[in-house]
Parts: C-alpha cells; sequence; structure tokens
C-alpha cells in the first residue's frame, strides 16, 4: 500500500462489479461492533425502468438497478464539520478523514441533518454520533480499510485520492448521491452500464428500509 | 412524526420572540411609570416560555451535560452554535431589562437594553432560521424557510401579547383597548400573509424536483396541513372579529385563539421537519 500520510484518504466504488452482497457493511459492523441501526456503510439499492414500444407494435422493457456502497467520503468540504456545534465532527489534517470525537459531541444530530450522504450515524446506546472513520488505526498499521479488504468483488479500494482519481478517473456524480459540488466528496465511483447521473429521477432507492 | 424537542422548541422560541417584541414595541413608546412596572411583570411571561422552549431543546441532545460544548462551535460560525447562544444573549438582555425596571436602575440606559433585546430577538429568529436552510437539504434550502419561522412569531406573539393584555384590562384602562384594537388590525395582516405564504409554499414544494413527493411523504399530512391552515384561520379569526367589534377585554376567547394557532404551528413544524426524513 502507497504512503498515506499528509494526503487526502478517499475511497473508490466500482458500481459495475458491485453485487450488493453487503459483507462491506457487515464486515464494518464486525469490527467496529456496531448495533444492527447503526450502518457506518450502507448499500443503496438504485432501480428503475418501464415498458416500451417498438415501431412494430411489439413491448420491450429497460428496468435496471445498480449498487452503490457509500460511507463517509471524507468529503473537501465536510457539511457535517461545518454544522457541528461542538467541533467534534472535524476533518483530520494529516490524513483529511472525517472523524467524530465521542466525548466532545453532544448529540445534537444536526451532522445528521446536514450530511447528504447519511455518513453520520447516532448511536442510540452511546448517545453520541458515530461513523465511518476509514479504518484509521488499520490503515495506519499498513492494512486496508475492512470493507476493502472485505469485498468478495474487489469493487471497493481506497488510498490518496489523487492516487485513486488517476487510476480509475474523477466520476463522482451517479444516481442516488448527490451532486459532488455540495461537499467535494473524496470518492471515485465506476459507472454500472446502468449508471445514470446525479439528480435522475428515472429510478429510486427501492431498500429504503435498509440504508 | 420525529424530532418532536425541535418542534416544540423552534415554535416555542419564535412564538416567545415574537410575544417580546409586541410588549416591548409597548414598552417603547410608553412614558408612564406604573404602566412600564405592570408591563415589565408581563415579561416574566416570555422568560417562562423562553425556558420552556430552552427545556425542549436540551431534551434533543444525546449528551445533556454537555451542553456547553456547543460554544466551540463558534470557532467555525456553526449556525446552531450561533441560534444557541443567540437564544441565551436575548434571554439573558431581556432579564436585564427586567431587573432595571424592577429596581429602577440606571433609567436612561433601560431603552437601550430594551431595543439590543429586541434586535436580539429579530437576530434569533434569523439564526432558528439560518440552521435550516442547509444546502445539502434542498426542502428547507430556501426563504420559505426563513417566511415561516419568521411568520410563527406573529401567528403566535400577536395573540398570544393581546391576552396577557387582557389580563391586565383593569389596570391599563383605555391603553389596553387601544393596543388590543391594534394588535388585532396587525394580527389580520398577519392572517392574509399566511393563508396566501402557506399555499404557495406548498406549490413550491410541489413542484420541486426530488427523489420524493414531499406531498406524498406521510398519510397524516394532510390532514395535517388541513389543521394547520383551519386553525390558523379560525384561531386569528375569532379573536380580531371580536376585537375590531369592540369586545377587547375577553380573556378566554384570546387564550382560546393563542392555543389554536399555536396548535396551527406546531402541526406546521411537524411537517416541516418530516420533509428531511428521506435519504438523498
Amino acid at each position: 500500500m502507497a504512503q498515506m500520510s499528509n494526503q487526502q484518504l478517499g475511497f473508490y466504488v466500482d458500481t459495475a462489479k458491485c453485487t450488493g452482497c453487503k459483507t462491506c457493511q457487515l464486515s464494518c459492523k464486525d469490527e467496529n461492533d456496531l448495533t444492527p441501526a447503526v450502518n457506518w456503510r450502507r448499500v443503496y439499492e438504485y432501480a428503475g425502468g418501464s415498458w416500451f414500444q417498438h415501431q412494430d407494435g411489439t413491448f420491450d422493457q429497460n428496468a435496471f438497478t445498480y449498487y452503490t456502497s457509500i460511507s463517509c467520503n471524507h468529503c473537501a468540504k465536510p457539511a457535517c464539520a461545518e454544522a457541528c456545534p461542538t467541533g467534534a465532527m472535524h476533518k483530520r489534517v494529516s490524513d483529511g478523514l472525517v472523524v467524530v470525537n465521542g466525548d466532545v459531541c453532544v448529540g445534537c444530530r444536526y451532522c445528521e441533518m446536514a450530511c447528504p450522504y447519511g455518513a453520520p450515524q447516532y448511536d442510540a446506546e452511546k448517545k453520541v454520533m458515530t461513523k465511518c472513520d476509514g479504518c484509521y488505526d488499520r490503515v495506519e498499521a499498513g492494512k486496508m480499510p475492512i470493507c476493502v479488504g472485505s469485498c468478495p468483488m474487489r469493487a471497493l479500494d481506497f488510498g490518496p485520492i489523487e492516487g485513486l482519481r488517476a487510476r480509475y478517473g474523477t466520476e463522482a456524480d451517479i444516481a442516488p448521491l448527490p451532486c459532488s459540488s455540495l461537499t467535494g466528496p473524496s470518492l471515485v465511483l465506476k459507472a454500472n452500464r446502468s449508471a445514470k447521473p446525479s439528480g435522475d429521477r428515472t429510478g429510486q432507492i427501492i431498500n429504503t428500509r435498509e440504508v | 412524526m420525529h424530532e418532536l424537542s425541535l418542534v416544540v422548541f423552534t415554535v416555542l422560541a419564535q412564538s416567545t420572540v415574537g410575544l417580546f417584541l409586541v410588549l416591548a414595541c409597548l414598552l417603547m413608546f410608553n412614558n408612564d411609570s406604573r404602566r412600564q412596572h405592570l408591563l415589565n411583570k408581563l415579561l416574566l411571561a416570555v422568560l417562562a416560555l423562553l425556558v420552556l422552549a430552552g427545556g425542549a431543546a436540551i431534551t434533543h441532545l444525546g449528551q445533556p451535560l454537555r451542553a456547553v460544548n456547543v460554544i466551540f462551535g463558534l470557532a467555525h460560525w456553526s449556525p446552531l452554535s450561533v441560534e444557541i447562544i443567540t437564544t441565551s444573549l436575548f434571554g439573558g438582555a431581556v432579564f436585564v431589562y427586567m431587573l432595571m425596571v424592577h429596581f429602577d436602575l440606571v433609567k436612561p440606559l433601560q431603552k437601550v437594553v430594551l431595543a439590543a433585546a429586541m434586535i436580539l430577538g429579530v437576530g434569533l429568529l434569523w439564526a432558528i432560521a439560518n440552521v435550516y436552510t442547509l444546502k445539502t437539504v434542498p426542502v428547507w434550502n430556501s426563504g420559505w424557510t426563513t417566511f415561516q419561522f419568521f411568520m410563527t412569531a406573529f401567528v403566535v406573539g400577536i395573540p398570544a401579547a393581546a391576552l396577557l393584555l387582557r389580563t391586565q384590562a383593569a389596570n391599563l384602562g383605555v391603553f389596553q383597548k387601544n393596543a388590543d384594537r391594534a394588535l388585532a388590525t396587525a394580527g389580520f395582516i398577519t392572517l392574509g400573509l399566511v393563508l396566501v405564504g402557506y399555499p404557495l409554499y406548498l406549490s413550491w414544494l410541489g413542484q420541486m424536483n426530488l427523489a420524493f413527493s414531499p406531498l406524498g411523504l406521510l398519510d397524516y399530512h394532510d390532514g395535517l396541513m388541513l389543521t394547520r391552515l383551519g386553525l390558523l384561520f379560525a384561531g386569528l379569526g375569532i379573536w380580531v372579529i371580536g376585537a375590531t367589534r369592540g369586545h377587547n377585554t375577553a380573556t378566554s376567547l384570546a387564550a382560546v385563539s393563542t392555543v389554536m394557532v399555536l396548535t396551527a404551528e406546531l402541526c406546521g413544524r411537524i411537517f416541516f421537519y418530516d420533509l428531511q426524513m428521506p435519504v438523498m
């Protein structure tokens, strides 16, 4: 793994490879001892499509589904940290990871309102906000975040965002994610063949009770 | 129906500011010392309501004992920190003014402190709206949020002030009757503004390009919006009509009106917070 200090770290998500198996979500829960209600990583199932008529009168359909596995995008302009009234939610200078200091957080959940990705998660037992910390302890030990390492499809990657962009491109505006200009996510996406642009209204998230 | 503590806090805080602004206007143009002391006692209601609102806000926190940490957010102008600090400063200014009047301290400065409290009150209305006009939450990020939050102050504050003044009708005499009529006129204008404004807001909401339909989110929303508009019209209406027909001292009528408009605003705010529920 490349040297990661003093560079903004970020995730790569291949929506063409992802099968929506949610191993990433579960390995994250296991690693971080999260309750069922707390999802540091969420897999959004985006689906749509309809019937249409050919000129010869026959019908066809264009149904589609794809998955976007999202934890925290450790944004360049993190809406959560800008909102936070205590400074508990902050962006680390060393690696740009956005983490929450559970000893300072008052549990007001304003970050939850502000984040367009649903990353800050309220822990009802600890009564403070929690979220993906990029597994910085694992990363400092030279390992990958647990979600990346556990993905059976090798659909996830992690590292300095500039390196990820050089390798995979700069796409970050795929539905159902909001437009990347809002918060500047440290995220690179690979488009599924059915992928729709951010702001698309032809499909919808169909696993709303899971995420 | 979630964030009920925030529903109560925002509606009560805004209503309290409205109530205070009315009483403060009367105090500002009053030169009678006996009347000033009487009106000053009515300000106790402002402080009591503000404490109630603050209490509701505290119950929203997971760690209420750490509430003082919210001052750290001022370092980066967290809208929530600004709101909480403005609430405290507003309450503090009202309290200081009350003490100055009660103990007849530094008379020349009393109106300056009163004016400062009024400015802080308006500032508080703005600060609460500023918490919710988040660019990442399109359903909230508009002037309609600010409009609604300011209107709550007038919708509830005006009849609530009329109610307080009516309880002192015997002591205030013709001053109370004149104030009641003036307030009824202001209430009528407010009624017009909200009954035009809220349907326009709903129409704007219905036309937004979102992943979900904000007007079809929850089954009880239709009833909630209808209840709100009905209570607004009836609540402000019965008091305004009564007052313009010369019934300027009926305390129970003003009390019923105040409860009705307060309920209307709580309904509206429940709807407002519900809108934020969907992810992405």
